[in-house]
């Protein structure tokens, strides 16, 4: 257990450690100006942006009977979901969101029920999965997998980068 | 078992490193024959796509025997010959359903990385950084295979190992720049780079109905292999302009269909080298595109430029005058090879498609870090090494 909550502990200091360099990076134009962005970074997303992906799919696939695929279902009491044909026999869209509050912002604040203090990264990380169950059976594993010596100090950037990775983009 | 390990830039170790397993229903466990060093390898070893950790396996050009299925494998079975597609893709999504296999929507776990630096996530790839999914690579004994009845290809009886193995990445590499750079009968077709990547272009250009293939480079013995072995024209850049040679060679049009086969670390004896150079390693600029500006100032009016080799972030001095006011088709990808390795191992069958020359030196995996010495620093003539585990 104490091994667990120490792997825990180093996994939220990483998050935490990765969310600030976000803000950093955030507030600094650099980034925008290496790749050649356009437009304005945004310091506070919408809480309530929906997020989508696309399935190879009918809806009825996707949600039979309106049941949703685990991953979201796992969410269902949080979330409001939106099923939308996409053009061109590209499948369904699928969208997620935080279900609005009675007070603006207040549910997208409120983290009670999500796992982690982010539930936009949520979303995503569920969307994905879902996607994954439904077009190929499974959910993709990479870990445990065979690896030599890792040296923290060296690796550390990347560590943050992929402890996010499965989720939603981090510069 | 053992596995070449990246442990920082420019440092490769051999390690001990636990055994692969079976993690989802659609895995095999390969057992290593043969693993090829690769020009994209470079990228990684050089810290230029930066999203490696110590201790991640090396390696994406393969073949080898099955020994473990996962319980959902239908077509491939313990005890076969395969090679394996560099990329991993599903087979399932509308990337797949498409045949643009190297952007599989599920192939990649790690998809953030990937799409803060490009946009979108292109599919997964073996031993190729954290940006195209983490996985471990095949510099190693063994190696798990994620959805493996889609990525894993029978090996036909009158195909060797050692030819094989190519087409697990350079052949359908090569394939798809001559196929997808629109080459047609007639053609003249210019490829930058005469490694085994761009002697496959060029020996797939030829096999698509070239008329005429000209390869470039500035290293004599991958020219000679370009010329005796492929069939290709030469031109040695460091004995010629190659502008004027091209024009001269085509009549003042220019070639038809342009290959780059060279990527983010080119190099030339032109002053934008040192430029190009000067800004990569001070993280100024990312990529060295010398033989791309080259293809593309080259290339007929209304032709078409093909970028297979890697580039990971941006560049500048970027001839967008040329390609807009030329009229030219510029397109480029990772690799689909699952929708050419059948129809190449058959070309290999039938002795169309020799690629057992490009290894030129096959040691044991335990030689890989002086392998990838001779292979980065062009030492001996090397053109690929390749590793033998359990040798």
């Amino acid at each position: 257990m104490k091994v667990l909550g120490f792997g825990a502990a180093l996994r939220s200091s990483g998050a935490s450690a990765a969310k600030a360099l976000r803000r950093r990076l955030s507030r600094h134009p650099d980034p925008s100006e290496a790749f050649g962005s356009d437009h304005e970074l945004e310091s506070e997303p919408d809480p309530y942006r929906w997020q989508s992906v696309t399935i190879l799919a009918e809806a009825r696939q996707i949600a039979p009977d309106g049941r949703l695929p685990a991953p979201l279902a796992e969410l269902s009491d949080l979330i409001e979901i939106r099923l939308e044909p996409a053009p061109g026999g590209r499948g369904t869209q699928l969208s997620a969101r935080t279900r609005p509050g009675p007070k603006p912002d207040a549910a997208a604040k409120d983290t009670t029920g999500w796992k982690g203090s982010d539930p936009a990264r949520e979303i995503r990380d569920a969307l994905q999965r879902a996607r994954q169950l439904i077009e190929t059976g499974e959910v993709l594993a990479v870990e445990p997998q065979p690896a030599g010596r890792r040296r923290p100090t060296r690796g550390l950037l990347v560590d943050l980068m992929t402890g996010d990775a499965d989720q939603e983009g981090v510069v | 078992m053992k596995a070449l390990c990246w442990a920082g830039v420019d440092e490769l170790r051999i390690e001990t490193v636990p055994d692969p397993q079976l993690l989802n229903a659609h895995d095999a466990i390969v057992k290593v024959g043969f693993s090829s060093a690769c020009g994209s390898d470079l990228h990684v070893l050089g810290g230029y796509l930066p999203t490696m950790r110590p201790g991640d396996v090396l390696g994406h050009e393969f073949m080898g025997e099955v020994i473990e299925v996962g319980s959902a494998v239908t077509r491939r079975r313990v005890g076969e010959r395969v090679v394996v597609c560099s990329f991993i893709s599903c087979g399932h999504c509308w990337f797949c359903r498409n045949q643009l296999f190297s952007l599989c929507d599920n192939g990649n776990p790690n998809p953030a990385v990937s799409e803060s630096l490009w946009g979108h996530a292109p599919g997964g790839c073996f031993g190729y950084s954290h940006a195209l999914g983490g996985f471990a690579g095949s510099h190693a004994d063994y190696i798990r295979v994620p959805y493996a009845d889609q990525g894993m290809f029978p090996i036909p009886d009158e195909v060797d190992d050692l030819t094989a193995l190519f087409a697990s990445d350079a052949a359908p590499t090569g394939w798809m720049g001559a196929e997808q750079g629109g080459v047609r009968p007639g053609d003249v077709v210019a490829v930058w780079g005469a490694g085994a990547v761009g002697q496959l272009a060029a020996r797939s250009a030829a096999l698509l109905g070239a008329a005429e293939v000209i390869v470039i480079d500035g290293l004599p013995e991958r020219l000679d292999q370009a010329g005796r072995l492929i069939g290709a024209q030469l031109l040695d850049y460091r004995m010629n302009d190659v502008s004027a040679e091209l024009q001269d060679r085509t009549g003042g049009r220019g070639p038809d269909v342009c290959i780059e086969a060279v990527g983010m670390v080119a190099g030339s004896p032109s002053s934008l080298y040192g430029y190009d150079q000067f800004k990569q390693q001070r993280r100024l600029g990312t990529d060295r595109p010398l033989a791309l500006r080259e293809a593309i100032f080259n290339c007929r009016k209304g032709g078409s430029v093909f970028v297979l080799g890697v580039f990971g972030g941006v560049v500048d001095k970027f001839p967008l005058g040329a390609i807009m006011n030329k009229g030219l088709t510029l397109r480029s990808a990772q690799q689909h090879g699952h929708r050419y390795i059948p129809m190449l191992l058959e070309r290999m069958a039938r002795g169309e498609l020799q690629t057992r020359h490009l290894a030129t030196h096959v040691m044991p995996l335990e030689m890989a870090p002086q392998g990838y010495d001779l292979f980065k620093n062009h030492k001996d003539g090397c053109v690929r090494a390749v590793f033998q585990p359990g040798q």
